[in-house]
């Protein structure tokens, strides 16, 4: 095994991306190739014919309705991206200085640990933080700001905030890999030549780290444009983006509409990419002379306190859902209500009893490992030919692995639905694994590129998997504590995966990360 | 003197400096004045604190006591930015997402100054570091000898009080390194700058400077004109660090009131014109390879030392012999291979010296 993978990592560049353009190629591009061919078929009368016509793309094209969903699906992925930079800047700002391994180490966890509980997790934190009788209203009306409860859910609001929160990591995550490699050298120049501290990170540090920014917004902007179970569960049916008509249409057996709508999704989201690839090729020629030293320079300073409470302040909003997922697992009331009613561990004692959660664990933990195996073996592959061999259409093949990310997974869903039942693979576990390594894939070759193959620990997620299907279900129809008792089951199980897995695995590296800054 | 007592012909002046880093002192009560106009080298082995005495005079370290003039005034508490000192890093820190033009005009502008100046100013020191043409390059597409200039450039356009250099040319190889001296000593005659250059090459600083202080460990060994540390080092480690030379300890036999004495070492007797010491003191002399004569034993002067040859190395023009004298002391003699006389090695030699070319060191 081994060996082989030493030759293929000897071989071309082409070899080397032979993995992941499998994978891409036969589990996406054929899913998706499928369902945009549904485009093509006809929806009358509330009945699927094959009978070719251009119907749903009329439809599309002339109701005003679906340009109004265009124009949201934009305007929320745009907001989404400028909150998680105003956010995100700051605080990988801030970590670069924090001086302390340990605050450091535990800084990267809390950042990272939304990527390690499932969606449906955090939305559900979410919930109990912001409904009218959630944690917020609760503590404001205790208090007597408040005569009634605001409304902070069922709104854009509450879409924006969750979904900053869930993609935040992707924007602190390049910049504060581009900040880490600045050379301390450069910002003492400038102070040199006369610039102050703000005057320096407006000239030097801020536009040198502009590579970082335009790959966060890259990131952050095509998954927003796609997310669909942040604005289907706290949007209220008011927060109408591309991705819910999507699935409102898949559910009225209206494939060719939904067909059309996928494309014109998976455009908007190419489009976007090539606008950022070419921002960020713009940027290319600022490459450094000389070898960068970096340094953390010595806090102090009003600056440096204030970057200190955006650090916390920003830790404090990350953990804040989970926290609350954890405290009401215990409770002792049916009805999530805070604070909570007295302690009980009746919501364990219903999980770890309803059998549709115990066999979806089961799965989740058997598919997430060999699949997260997969992705990270053809993305680290993939990742080492696109940024060290000769290849040509860079761009195009990475927007290709990339592609994944882009389309809404309820599109995805429905397209590898219809593909597997056709190739009769249907309900096999190795055809899930297929699945889910495609869908990891991206993140994979995101997270190898940047050379931080440590943290693609982090995508080994048992959540991410059958679980949350059965959860979102759950979600829907009942409102009690039984699913932050599940969430916190996972949470724990994570936490020790990790755990194991940094000891064991990575242990030695990630030291050798933390010890290199 | 001026007002608050730093001498009015010293652009820099560091009095009773020290600066630690925690239990390590890497610069321990410096006091050194640097002249309007002169090219200063800071020279030592690393870890000697010539780089840290170089961040002391730009701002970027504190003195841990001791004081700081710039222009005769305190700048103790003065920031880099507000400091008329501008400094030429190790590895240039050019900025690479700015052109030539920019990284030259950047002090410039974020003093704001009127964008006709600018231009002007940009125009004219590109000019004397021979870069007029190349404004808009990029850093990466430029030779290390050019980013080298603009690095220069770039400090020189601020009209600094004094520019301080940190082994700028460390990372050159020998043959630009060579050619970079020459430009650097010619820009700074040009400009009439004030140079302060560091460097752990003693070549460098006996060919640039117009005086060295050597550190070692943190203070300052010995201080003066190029020839002058060259001919008379004042320890023995300024001796073996600027240049080649031969150790002998020795003990002190007669002494004249002329300040003459003689000196005894294993057998080996000799006058000196010069030392400070007292009879039955032991000290260490030392005694340059190319200040030794050598002959055949059959042609011995008078005040020859009788021994053999051990070793003989061709160097090219110079031929450098081991020799074995007195009772088993070894010195190294280098000659001019062209115009001296050849030995082999065991041939009887005789050695002489000039009674000024042994140094009593202090230690």
């Amino acid at each position: 095994m081994a060996a082989a993978f030493a030759f293929v990592a000897r071989r071309r560049a082409s070899l080397q991306l032979l993995p992941a353009f499998a994978l891409t190629a036969g589990m996406f591009a054929s899913a998706m190739l499928l369902l945009f061919s549904y485009s093509a078929y006809t929806f009358r009368g509330g009945q699927l014919t094959e009978e070719v016509s251009f119907l749903a793309w009329q439809k599309f094209f002339t109701d005003p309705f679906y340009f109004g969903v265009v124009a949201k699906t934009l305007q929320l992925a745009l907001g989404v991206t400028a909150a998680a930079l105003a956010i995100g800047y700051p605080t990988a700002y801030a970590l670069t200085k924090v001086r302390s391994s340990k605050l450091l180490v535990a800084a990267y966890i809390v950042i990272f640990s939304p990527l390690l509980v499932s969606l449906v997790v955090r939305v559900y934190g979410w919930l109990l933080l912001l409904s009218d009788n959630g944690v917020i209203n609760q503590a404001l009306l205790a208090i007597g700001v408040i005569a009634e409860p605001i409304r902070l859910i069922y709104n854009e609001a509450g879409v924006v905030i969750a979904l900053v929160h869930i993609l935040l990591p992707f924007m602190i995550f390049p910049i504060l890999s581009v900040l880490l490699q600045f050379d301390h050298a450069l910002r003492e120049a400038a102070n040199d030549l006369g610039a102050n501290r703000v005057q320096a990170f407006l000239r030097v540090v801020f536009p040198m780290s502009l590579p970082g920014v335009v790959a966060g917004c890259q990131i952050v902007f095509t998954l927003a444009i796609s997310a669909f179970v942040t604005p289907e569960l706290l949007g209220g049916g008011k927060v109408q983006v591309l991705s819910r008509a999507i699935w409102f249409n898949v559910v009225d057996v209206n494939w060719p509409l939904a067909a059309v709508e996928a494309i014109v999704l998976l455009v908007l989201a190419l489009a976007a990419l090539a606008v950022f690839d070419l921002a960020a090729r713009s940027l290319r020629a600022m490459r450094p002379t000389g070898s960068p030293r970096p340094r953390r320079d010595s806090p102090g300073g009003f600056i440096d306190r204030a970057l200190r409470i955006v650090l916390f302040a920003v830790l404090a909003f990350v953990l804040s859902p989970l926290v609350f997922v954890v405290i009401n697992s215990f409770n002792g009331s049916a009805f999530n209500s805070f604070p909570p009613q007295g302690f009980s561990l009746q919501w364990y004692r219903f999980v770890l009893g309803y059998a549709p959660f115990r066999e979806g664990m089961v799965n989740s933990l058997i598919i997430a490992s060999a699949s997260t195996l997969v992705a990270v073996a053809a993305g680290m592959l993939a990742a080492l030919a696109l940024t060290r061999g000769k290849v040509r259409g860079r761009g195009a093949l990475n927007a290709f692995f990339l592609s994944p990310l882009v389309m809404p997974r309820v599109a995805v869903g429905i397209a590898v639905f219809i593909l597997l039942i056709r190739l009769r693979l249907f309900g096999t576990t190795g055809s899930l694994v297929l699945v889910h390594a495609m869908l990891s894939l991206p993140f994979a070759l995101v997270l190898t590129s940047f050379d931080e193959t440590e943290a693609s620990i982090f995508l080994v997620r048992p959540s991410n998997t059958t679980l949350p299907i059965q959860m979102f279900l759950y979600l829907e129809q009942y409102q009690n504590p039984t699913l932050a008792a599940l969430s916190t089951l996972l949470i724990a199980a994570t936490i020790i995966l990790v755990v194991v897995a940094l000891r064991f695995v990575r242990g030695a590296e990630l030291a050798r990360l933390v010890a290199r800054r | 003197m001026s007002a608050d007592g730093a001498r009015a012909s010293d652009v820099i002046e560091l009095r009773d400096v020290t600066r630690s880093f925690g239990e390590v002192v890497a610069v321990d009560h410096v006091s050194l004045g640097i002249r309007q106009g002169e090219f200063f080298a800071l020279l030592g082995p690393s870890g000697c604190g010539k780089t840290t005495t170089l961040r002391i005079m730009a701002g970027f370290e504190r003195p841990s006591s001791g004081d700081v003039y710039l222009r005769g005034r305190r700048v103790n508490d003065v920031p880099p930015y507000r400091r008329e000192t501008n400094l030429i890093f190790q590895q240039l820190a050019l900025f690479p997402h700015m052109d030539v033009y920019d990284n030259v005009a950047f002090g410039l502008r974020v003093k704001r100054r009127p964008a006709a100046e600018t231009a002007d100013r940009v125009r004219s020191v590109l000019q004397l570091v021979d870069l007029a043409g190349y404004e808009r390059r990029r850093m990466h597409e430029l030779s290390g000898g050019q980013q080298q200039r603009v690095a220069i450039a770039r400090a020189l356009v601020n009209e600094p009080a004094v520019l301080l250099l940190d082994e700028p040319l460390g990372a050159l190889d020998l043959k630009l390194r060579l050619q970079m001296q020459r430009e650097l000593k010619a820009m700074q005659r040009r400009s009439g700058t004030t140079f302060v250059y560091v460097t752990h090459d003693q070549g460098e600083a006996l060919a640039m400077a117009d005086r060295v202080a050597v550190m070692q460990l943190g203070k300052i060994a010995q201080l003066g004109a190029p020839e002058h540390i060259y001919s008379r080092p004042a320890t023995r480690f300024v001796a073996h660090f600027i240049g080649d030379t031969n150790i002998i300890p020795v003990t002190v036999r007669e002494r004249g009131v002329d300040g003459s004495a003689v000196l005894e070492a294993n057998g080996l007797r000799f006058a000196v014109t010069d030392a400070d010491a007292r009879p039955g003191e032991t000290r260490h002399v030392s005694l340059r390879p190319e200040k030794i004569r050598i002959a055949a034993a059959h042609a011995a002067r008078p005040d020859g030392h009788a021994g053999t040859v051990t070793d003989v190395t061709f160097l090219g023009p110079l031929t450098r012999y081991e020799v074995s004298v007195g009772e088993g002391v070894r010195l190294v003699v280098q000659t001019q291979t062209e115009s001296e006389e050849h030995f082999r090695r065991d041939d009887r030699v005789s050695l002489s010296w000039a009674p000024n070319a042994p140094v009593v060191l202090k230690d």
